[in-house]
């Protein structure tokens, strides 16, 4: 079988080297700014698809499936992001003939619908977080509260990005919260209906990984903890999760599950849940696709989820069953971005100098860039993830420091401090986590105060290098040449700027 | 060569005596003697004379300024001149014309101003979109705009003048 992977990047990579393991020749697809990244060279064919903005490539569905037609590709695996989980594409490749690795588009469509979801988990009887109708006044406002019990969240109808909600913690506050929540409704979302949701105060974010295959055997892989986020984007993950033991893995695994079945599912994907400091958790939503963390789950469980993808989609059923999806051991993943976090995460794209990486014992990287590889600005900023993998999470993160201390990325700027400095905070290594963790470390010092407090020997060693750098550069450059100009914002130092992020000079 | 640093807003002097391989570096009084060895482009090999051995990855980012990552830590370094104390002080006194830099490379989504408008300290300019991330660039100072040099939707690279204050 000839596949063509839909994507670039790290997840490009991972892919085309499930498709040689199994013996299939991989397709990659390219936009103009990508056509020596290692993706298009490991496999066996390489096709370009268009200019850098992924509206124009990797978003381009008849550039996409022209390109299919062209390297004679059987099936496309969509990877995550861009086309994954667009149910309209799915059926534009199965319509042309090929095998879509993934969930059927009906069951894509249905999950991608948030309330859908939800009624869904509510009729199979998986726990959603308590809600209301919209709310008529604020005697009903309270009757919902002293029935779910306080605090509760108070949400405008039309409501998005923290605009027109109010926590409301006891009875007394609940007219004001009302009040104010119903006018911001009517001021931004020119609808001042409010409804009303249990809050779950400070939760982590757990999911469960599931797979299933066309004769509706459907397993689930145990969770995954995904609370290190910074502004709801993942950071880090860890399987197992401190929170979760093995009754709760089995609950949690039982809800997901019983999601899946009720649409019909099979192939990879993933039900999140919010997890309470009481122990009760809450369906989210499901993610109809392959995650960028499903290799903590393959490390643990001993599985290739991407190789399971593959032959489900060629026809293959599953031939494994629940009793023997047992976890051994702890990992953890890291998203290497391109990104800033000594300028409060300021993107850093641009042309990698060095790339050192980690190795040895536990370790994997997937990587999706190495030296030399430029970093284009159209992009989202993922360069790489770190899985690091041990018999108990303490010994997982013994070896977290030991890899991100022999990883070495020079010419941007990567998130890399960010893990170094983590490592150092109590509530991370003892595993008390929530999704607001890290906007709050964040907001409470910047990382660049903390770096430094924390260890002065080797900002004391970082000067003299700095200095011994600068005396060997001050024999070897032609005096500040390079600097004057770049002060001066000379118009050449622009173009050769805009030609090293790969375009073309105006 | 001596330059001055700063760290936790003190100034430390830098002295680096020596040339090739072989450096004497005093920082803050103390003096200690280093072997600074290439490996490969952006790495070198810093020991020390008690045996310790550290790989330096760097990057120069302008005159002075260099992104060091050694140990488990990345540091950006400023060496500043020792003329260059004066300089600074005076310059962050005068007022003028105020230059509106792309801190990064990306796409102006939207400009916030336009030409004549009186602007305050915080106040948003323009949008800099970059990897799916939406960057406001912000006034750093009161001023009125003098000069928009850029239109929406135009693509810049970093270090770019955007915008004239005055």
């Amino acid at each position: 079988m000839r596949i063509l992977i839909a994507n670039r990047g790290e997840i490009a990579l991972r892919i085309i080297r499930a498709c040689r393991e199994l013996g299939h020749e991989s397709v990659a697809v390219y936009s103009d700014v990508d056509h020596t990244q290692p993706h298009v060279l490991a496999a066996d064919l390489a096709l370009p698809i268009g200019p850098a903005p992924a509206r124009e490539s990797y978003l381009n569905q008849e550039a996409i499936l022209a390109a299919a037609a062209r390297a004679g590709a059987g099936a496309v695996h969509p990877g995550y992001g861009f086309l994954a989980e667009n149910a309209g594409f799915a059926r534009a490749v199965e319509a042309a003939g090929l095998i879509w690795i993934g969930p059927p588009p009906q069951v894509i469509e249905l999950l991608g619908s948030k309330t859908a979801a939800r009624d869904l988990a509510r009729r199979v009887g998986a726990p959603i977080v308590p809600g209301s109708d919209p709310l008529p006044d604020a005697a009903a406002a309270r009757r919902f509260a002293e029935e779910v019990g306080y605090p509760i969240l108070l949400k405008a109808v039309g409501g998005g990005g923290g605009k027109g909600m109010r926590v409301v913690r006891e009875s007394a506050e609940m007219d004001e919260a009302l009040a104010r929540a119903a006018s911001e409704g009517k001021a931004f979302f020119a609808d001042e209906r409010v409804y009303a949701e249990k809050l779950i105060e400070r939760p982590r974010h757990i999911e469960v990984q599931i797979l299933g295959d066309r004769t509706g055997t459907i397993l689930h892989f145990g969770e995954r903890e995904c609370s290190l986020q910074r502004r709801h984007q993942k950071v880090v993950e860890e399987t197992p999760s401190v929170a979760v033991d093995d009754g709760l893995r089995r609950r949690l695994g039982e809800a997901a599950v019983a999601v899946a079945r009720g649409a019909n599912y099979r192939s990879a994907g993933t039900v999140e849940f919010l997890l309470g400091q009481d122990g009760h958790f809450y369906f989210l939503e499901v993610n109809t696709r392959l995650q960028v963390e499903h290799p903590v789950t393959e490390v643990v469980y001993g599985i290739d989820l991407v190789h399971l993808m593959i032959r489900e989609a060629l026809g293959e059923t599953l031939a494994l069953r629940q009793e023997e999806i047992v976890p051994r051991g702890h990992a953890i993943e890291c998203r290497v971005y391109a990104e800033d976090p000594l300028r409060n995460f300021a993107p850093s794209p641009g042309t990698i100098e060095l790339l050192e990486r980690p190795g040895g014992p536990g370790v994997r990287v997937d990587s999706g860039v190495r030296t030399g590889s430029l970093v284009p600005l159209d992009y989202d900023p993922m360069l790489a993830k770190l899985i690091v993998f041990g018999t108990n999470r303490q010994e997982s993160l013994a070896r977290l420091r030991r890899a991100l201390a022999e990883y070495r990325i020079v010419g941007i700027a990567t998130t890399l401090p960010l893990f170094r400095l983590l490592l150092d905070v109590p509530a991370f290594r003892d595993g008390d986590l929530h999704t607001g963790l890290l906007d709050e470390l964040l907001s409470g010092g910047s990382v660049e105060a903390l770096e430094a407090a924390g260890s002065p020997e080797l900002e004391e060693l970082a000067i003299m290098a700095a200095g011994c750098l600068e005396a060997q550069a001050a024999t070897a450059l032609p005096g500040d040449l390079m600097d004057t100009v770049e002060r001066e914002g000379a118009a050449w130092r622009q173009e050769g700027r805009r030609m090293a992020h790969g375009r073309f000079p105006r | 060569m001596k330059w001055w640093v700063e760290r936790d807003g003190r100034r430390f002097e830098v002295v680096v005596s020596g040339q090739g391989q072989q450096f004497a570096v005093r920082l803050d009084g103390h003096e200690r003697r280093v072997s600074f060895l290439p490996v490969a482009n952006n790495l070198s090999a810093m020991l020390d004379e008690d045996g310790r051995a550290y790989s330096v990855a760097h990057q120069r980012l302008g005159r002075g300024r260099w992104r060091v990552s050694l140990g488990d830590r990345e540091f950006v370094v400023q060496l500043r001149d020792p003329l260059e104390r004066e300089v600074t002080q005076r310059s962050g006194q005068r007022q003028g014309p105020q230059e509106i830099r792309a801190p990064i490379p990306g796409k102006v989504v939207r400009l916030a101003v336009s030409k004549g408008d009186v602007v305050v300290a915080g106040q948003p300019l323009l949008v800099l979109e970059a990897m799916k991330m939406e960057n406001p660039i912000c006034a750093d100072g009161e001023g009125r705009v003098d000069e928009v040099l850029v239109a929406a939707g135009a693509t810049v690279e970093g270090g770019q003048l955007l915008l004239m204050l005055r």
